[in-house]
């Protein structure tokens, strides 16, 4: 399965540039997440990789084929759009058939394509219906199976799964998953959902602006953000992000002062970030390097089940925790109890560039 | 207050009833007049007679009556496939290719402003040059300046509607823009074709101002038949009667049909089908 390389590839609809230069290597056999929120780009990068517009500048390689100039169809991409695109006027089967029929092949050989797609996805009952009677989860099967008999080298997926309710939409993500171990064809796949991006993706590309902000593993994206935008893109509820400045101790600012030890060479002004999953109660650090404790009160509870997400005022700015429910006694709305912060996984960004300075690695801003 | 909705339901009742005389008696004089003996034809006062065929009987089987309506429909029927065939691609490209700017899509309607008297003076020596004066062919391309604009119009209106992702679809499955247009928005937009096939046919089947003028007689329509009842003995009200009775029934088939798809065509693509 060839990948795919995007060198020095900008889009521009007249004044507007969409896409400011994206150097992007896709590996074989990859799922690619490309994520962002909406006008980023990250739906432009897919159009133009399969074609559907053309580069103002730049190259696209799939494998080793400069594809840059050529119609979408010469690509031998297969792509799924979000309102999934099936044709009205034909049944399932004509649907799924249909991007075969140019190909010439046998029509044994269509057919034996389009039962195996249909039997993958488990869709062969309705191979005689016509899209208006299926339902949505149904489309969006018809959808992909269209896309798996072409046997194409790249999968595009356009956020296929936002026109679907929650729950089929879970479902769905792991079928894909599976679909994917199955073929391995390279797969690139669009987002606005961080949690999808996350779950499915085993590279992310999250992209701000017309450009690419960050790639890397899903681990990678959520533990080392290299920039407040990624930062504050990825993670539920996200990162708490708190304006200050890098002195000889360590953060100080909106009446935090957290030691960071030998981290604080060069005072600048930056950005601490802290995950709400890192705000523990005072009394359970359970084993964790922490911050010392800090007063808080606790303004709203959510609780989700098992854990809670708790919002807490702490001397004028406003901090998001998820306690876990055996800890919510401390926690009721009114109440003032002490948080500590796991040190080991505080976030330091320039409030300039915004981008991440590593705490233990001793970098600080100019 | 179910008496005030009695005398309203009355009163609405009175007034559909009102409009409907008014739209039907038209229809139901002309139908009496074709039923009319000879000698009562010009009596317009004479409710009860004993109903006659001849007038029937003398338009169809002994005049030229039935040859103008076959000219009718070739005329119609060659209208509609020349603008549907051109109509179509043009209504492709004024909806995706947006030619013209947003302006283009209303400027073809002006052709439809223009009187057709401003065209028919050059029509005529065309035709004349072209020595197709008195044929059928003069009168499918003079049908052809005022009915293609609209048809064209209804199409853009029926194209907008159908995502643009289907004919992408289309061209990453392996087609040409051109094959995705025809194998996938044609099929798609097929009630909107039948929609503007009637609608073009009965706009080519009810003119009488051009085929008056480019034929005189074995092409002329049947609008220009009807006319010729006027003659200058008087006018032959009975057969008259006749021929307006076969012309206006095509039509109110044809409107029966369509009617939910004109709305929607000259809604411009602003209702979902």
């Amino acid at each position: 399965m060839p990948g795919v390389r995007f060198e020095g590839v900008r889009k521009s609809f007249g004044e507007v540039e969409t896409l400011k230069g994206i150097d992007l290597k896709i590996e074989d056999g990859s799922f690619t997440v490309l994520v962002g929120p909406s006008g980023c780009g990250k739906t432009t990068t897919l159009r133009l990789l399969a074609g559907l517009e053309t580069v103002s500048a730049g190259r696209i390689l799939i494998g080793d084929r400069d594809v840059t100039g050529l119609e979408p169809r010469a690509r031998n991409v297969a792509m799924v759009f979000q309102n999934y695109a099936l044709y009205p006027h034909m049944t399932v089967y004509e649907n799924m058939a249909f991007g075969l029929l140019p190909r010439r092949l046998s029509r044994a050989e269509i057919d034996a394509r389009v039962r195996r797609a249909a039997a993958m996805l488990g869709i062969e009952p309705l191979l005689g219906r016509r899209p208006g009677q299926l339902s949505g989860g149904q489309q969006q099967r018809v959808a992909i199976g269209r896309a798996v008999v072409r046997e194409p080298n790249v999968f595009l997926f356009d956020e296929p799964l936002s026109n679907l309710d929650a729950k089929l939409r879970v479902g769905m993500r792991t079928e894909l998953l599976k679909l994917h171990r199955e073929l391995g064809t390279t797969t690139v796949y669009v987002t606005h959902d961080q949690e999808e991006a996350m779950t499915m993706g085993d590279r992310i590309v999250v992209m701000e602006a017309g450009a690419i902000a960050q790639v890397g593993s899903p681990r990678e994206i959520y533990f080392h953000p290299a920039n407040l935008a990624v930062a504050g893109l990825v993670g539920s509820p996200p990162m708490n992000l708190i304006a200050g400045r890098l002195t000889a101790e360590g953060f100080a600012g909106a009446g935090l002062e957290i030691a960071l030890g030998a981290a604080a060479a060069r005072p600048g002004a930056v950005v601490l970030g802290i995950r709400p999953e890192d705000v523990h109660p005072a009394e359970a650090p359970e084993g964790r390097r922490v911050s010392e404790p800090i007063a808080a009160v606790v303004e709203v509870v959510e609780l989700l089940g098992s854990r809670a997400i708790v919002t807490l005022a702490l001397d004028g700015i406003e901090l998001k925790a998820v306690i876990d429910e055996r800890h919510l006694e401390g926690f009721r709305e009114g109440a003032s109890p002490s948080v500590v912060f796991d040190r080991d996984r505080l976030h330091l960004f320039d409030r300039e560039s915004g981008r991440r300075l590593d705490p233990t690695a001793g970098e600080t801003p100019a | 207050m179910s008496a005030g909705r009695a005398i309203g339901a009355a009163l609405r009742g009175l007034a559909l009833a009102l409009a409907l005389l008014l739209v039907t008696f038209p229809f139901f004089w002309i139908l009496l007049t074709s039923l009319k003996p000879p000698e009562l034809v010009a009596r317009a006062d004479v409710w009860l007679f004993a109903p006659s065929v001849a007038n029937w009987r003398d338009v169809l089987f002994g005049s030229s009556v039935p040859r103008y309506i076959g000219n009718s429909v070739l005329v119609g029927l060659a209208t509609v496939a020349i603008t549907l065939a051109v109509g179509c691609p043009a209504a492709y490209a004024f909806s995706r290719f947006r030619v013209g700017g947003g302006a283009g899509r209303f400027a073809i309607l002006a052709a439809e402003m223009m009187p057709p008297a401003v065209l028919i003076v050059p029509f005529f020596l065309l035709m004349y040059r072209l020595a197709l004066i008195d044929t059928v062919w003069a009168v499918v391309a003079a049908h052809l300046t005022f009915i293609t604009p609209v048809v064209v119009w209804f199409l853009i209106g029926f194209i907008d509607e159908v995502p643009r992702e289907l004919e992408q679809q289309a061209m990453v499955d392996g087609y040409t823009q051109f094959q995705a247009f025809y194998k996938v928005i044609l099929p798609v937009i097929r009630p909107g074709l039948a929609a503007s096939a009637i609608f073009a046919f009965v706009l080519s089947w009810n003119d009488m101002f051009y085929a008056l003028i480019l034929t005189g007689g074995a092409a002329k329509t049947l609008p220009v038949a009807i006319a010729g009842y006027w003659t200058f003995r008087g006018i032959e009200m009975g057969k008259m009667a006749v021929a307006i009775l076969i012309s206006i029934v095509p039509v109110l088939i044809a409107s029966f049909f369509v009617q939910k798809h004109l709305v929607k065509g000259l809604g411009g693509g602003a209702v979902k089908f």
